[in-house]
């Protein structure tokens, strides 16, 4: 076998070394980064000059995109492909061919031999006639196996050996056999097509990390949004949040039309999340949403005087005035706090999202106007009026904002190409298990040595199996047309 | 909280493992056949209620039970379950008991100290079955991981004593059985934690791969676990080297299951 350009030591060193970075970036993963100022400071005041300067250097608080990582994992690649190019041959190879051995001396190495010597082995029957007694009796009077006997005894090792699942082959010379003997030899397309598989994958990733783009739109319904550098843009027909009765989120449904530069619609379908859109060499994926902090589509309000729990429910858009039926009353839904918080300058929204949604409403009679707020998830925290009505919100419905992520990965096939191949090559792995005899035998006798290649204790066994079935086979040689 | 059907047969079969545990080191220090048979129907029934448990939770819930920490936990430790039962039926060394029942036991008591409410409604980005493939085979892989990992502890408690004795299986045995269960556990985790959780990552959050301290874990675990395989292949790191990084490799796993605790990222929910 031709020597590897990179020997099989430095490759686990550059995976150990890959495996040391990635271990210390994994600890540091969630240090602040240092680029805010104010945390410049608290790093500053904590480690001191040096100490910052180093963590600024080496991009300790985002050790995964350094140079020094990107270096080690260069490495790793080039020793990978390095490792392919010139090995490749010699794996694929031994999956399809199988190399006799040169001489019987090569056997003594092996973990596991068997020596049989014509004359020395015996027979299972009474008489423990040996071989050769046995030969002669049916071949004629020679002391060693003829050259036209031999191929008769390897005809029986071979059927047995293949009666066991080894493929055989061998090689004749000078009065000697040589012969190997394997199973499981797609152990070795497995073992290339995962290392192949494992280099695609990082070209995919390295193509996805360079090429790739990726950037959240919001809209909501009617909204626009361009697609990229394509002439195609994303329209948002609408956008919906669906919630359970427990008020989890279950899903968000963006209904979008893709369309042209004309406004024809191409694709009309919905985004939810983890169903995204292919579209051209873009992936729009539904990523977030958010509910703008002030406008609101409609509000439906109950009211109801004192004894009447039911009451009537009207439907307001903002700032439209309602009469109330009953009351000499008009109502007007003037604001909207998705999560309302009471701060030093009255109420705002403390985030974008449904988490206390308020509205402010106006009620305006013959004494004047009074405003107050209704709650949708807490009612007893609703303003009382001075007035002999009694108003609860029942529903409100917010302007989402849909966000979509779109994304090119010019990378990402390839790198489904390397998991499809990596997984084929696992899959190889774990079901072959290669095993390799090899033989070599003249008139004197045979000799038997083996290798398994993964569980040593089975493998022992499987020998043992091996041998005893062998020698037992050898021994009906003389059975039947004495 | 509400106590549903399943989680008091992880309880149960908590105490019943524990059980085994104490009765299996009891058979190990005394050498009784009778009490490793008593601590072999214990697990199995522990076992038996143990399934009963996911059983149970993915009715109640009506969605597999893969989508949290806890029935991360759980899966994991079912894994062992079934691991132990099925080495003990191909090799019949009880005393094997008293290294995977406490690793097993580890394992349930981290989901114990886990939040256990059922979430009806999985969070979108969840619902999907690149997820269940993900999750599943990752669990399964690292029960497998840790099974290997009880091997290791077996290994070192065996100490240098030479020969076949009647209770501890030889080294050699050992060493096979750490051995097979990292080659099970490493294609799984890498088709599984790797492979799958990529692709399910691309189809909920637009890109295979983030950086995630999360991703990063169960990367460092398989550069490990990679490490080993190709070692093992020149036939270095055997023996005690062998042991002892199983158990090494049983440390990474566990903080890479709970670095998000203090890690935070995507992975925040399991
Ligand atoms: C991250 C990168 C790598 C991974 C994930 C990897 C993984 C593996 C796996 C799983 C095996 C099979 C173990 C078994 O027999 O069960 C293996 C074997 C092997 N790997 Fe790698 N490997 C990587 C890199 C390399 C590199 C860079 C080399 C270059 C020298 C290399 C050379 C080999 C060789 C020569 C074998 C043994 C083949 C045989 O005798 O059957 N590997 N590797």
């Amino acid at each position: 076998m031709r020597r590897s350009i990179i020997s099989y030591r430095f490759a686990v060193t550059v995976i150990a070394i890959l495996f040391g970075t990635s271990a210390f970036g994994w600890i540091l993963t969630e240090l602040v980064p240092p680029d805010v100022p104010y945390q410049r400071e608290i790093y500053r005041a904590r480690w001191g000059d040096t100490w910052l300067w180093l963590v600024e250097r080496l991009g300790l608080h985002d050790p995964f995109h350094t140079f020094w990582y990107r270096a080690v994992l260069a490495l790793f690649f080039i020793v990978l492909v390095a490792c392919l190019v010139s090995r490749w041959r010699s794996i694929v190879l031994r999956t399809f061919r199988s190399e006799p051995p040169d001489e019987a001396r090569e056997l003594s190495k092996r973990d596991h031999r068997l020596h049989l010597s014509w004359r020395e082995l015996k027979w299972k029957s009474r008489d423990r006639r040996d071989v050769l007694d046995e030969l002669e009796y049916r071949y004629g009077p020679e002391k060693r196996l003829a050259p036209g006997r031999m191929d008769v005894v390897f005809g029986v090792i071979s059927s047995f050996l293949r009666g066991r699942g080894f493929r055989v082959s061998k090689t004749k010379e000078g009065g000697v056999i040589r012969f190997v003997a394997v199973a499981g030899r797609w152990r070795y397309f497995g073992n290339f097509l995962f290392h192949l598989g494992i280099l695609v994958i990082t070209v995919g990733g390295m193509v996805g990390s360079f090429w790739g783009e990726t950037e959240i739109l919001y809209g909501t319904d009617g909204d626009i949004l361009p697609l990229g550098g394509t002439p195609y843009a994303i329209l948002v027909d609408g956008f919906d949040v669906i919630m359970t009765d427990q008020m989890a989120v279950k899903e968000y449904i963006s209904n979008v039309s893709i369309i042209d530069t004309v406004g024809n619609r191409l694709v009309t379908t919905t985004i939810e999340v983890n169903k995204p859109l292919r579209f051209d060499r873009y992936d729009i994926l539904q990523s977030s949403y958010y509910v703008d902090e002030e406008a609101f589509r409609w509000a439906r309000v109950r009211y109801s005087s004192g004894g009447n729990p039911v009451g009537t429910v009207v439907r307001l858009e903002p700032d439209e005035a309602f009469s109330l039926e009953g009351f000499p009353l008009v109502i007007r839904a003037k604001r909207f706090l998705p999560d309302f918080k009471i701060g030093p300058n009255g109420p705002y929204s403390e985030t974008p999202n449904m988490h206390n949604p308020a509205i402010e409403v106006e009620l305006e009679g013959e004494g004047g106007a009074q405003e107050g707020w209704l709650f949708l998830y807490y009612p007893r925290f609703n303003s009382r009026f001075d007035l002999p009505v009694q108003l609860s919100l029942v529903d409100v419905a917010p302007v989402y904002f849909t966000g979509l992520q779109i994304s090119t990965n010019p990378g990402s096939m390839v790198l489904l190409a390397g998991i499809a191949a990596a997984t084929i090559g696992l899959a190889l792995l774990y079901i072959f298990n290669y095993r390799c005899l090899k033989g070599v035998m003249d008139a004197e006798g045979l000799i038997l040595a083996g290798t398994g290649y993964r569980w040593k204790v089975s493998f022992r066994e499987e020998f043992e199996k091996v041998s005893a079935g062998l020698v037992d086979a050898l021994s009906d040689l003389g059975g039947g047309d004495a | 909280m509400v106590n549903t059907a399943d989680i008091d047969l992880f309880w149960w079969s908590f105490w019943l493992y524990l059980a085994s545990f104490i009765l299996f080191t009891l058979f190990a220090s005394l050498g009784k056949r009778r009490i490793g048979v008593v601590a072999v129907v214990s697990f199995a029934i522990a076992l038996v209620l143990h399934t009963a448990g996911i059983a149970a939770r993915w009715i109640i819930s009506t969605h597999p039970p893969f989508s949290t920490m806890y029935e991360y936990a759980l899966t994991m430790s079912w894994v062992i379950g079934v691991a132990f039962i099925v080495i003990l039926a191909r090799f019949r060394r009880m005393v094997l008991g008293v290294v995977i029942s406490p690793v097993l036991i580890v394992v349930l008591v981290m989901a114990s100290l886990l939040p256990k409410e059922i979430a009806k409604q999985l969070m979108p980005a969840l619902q999907s079955y690149w997820f269940y493939i993900h999750v599943t085979l990752a669990a399964v892989a690292e029960g497998a991981f840790l099974v290997a990992a009880g091997g290791g502890i077996l290994y070192l408690m065996r100490g240098g004593r030479r020969g076949e004795d009647d209770l501890v299986p030889p080294r050699d045995f050992i060493e096979e059985i750490i051995s097979r269960s990292i080659r099970i556990g490493y294609p799984l985790f890498t088709i599984g934690a790797l492979f799958a959780g990529a692709i399910w990552a691309q189809r909920a959050w637009g890109s295979f791969w983030s950086w995630d301290p999360k991703e990063t874990g169960s990367l460092v675990v398989w550069l490990f676990y990679t490490l080993l395989l190709h070692q093992d292949i020149r036939g270095k790191w055997r023996g005690g080297a062998l042991a002892v990084l199983s158990i090494i490799g049983f440390a990474l796993i566990v903080i890479s299951f709970l670095g998000n605790l203090f890690f935070g990222g995507f992975h925040a929910y399991i």
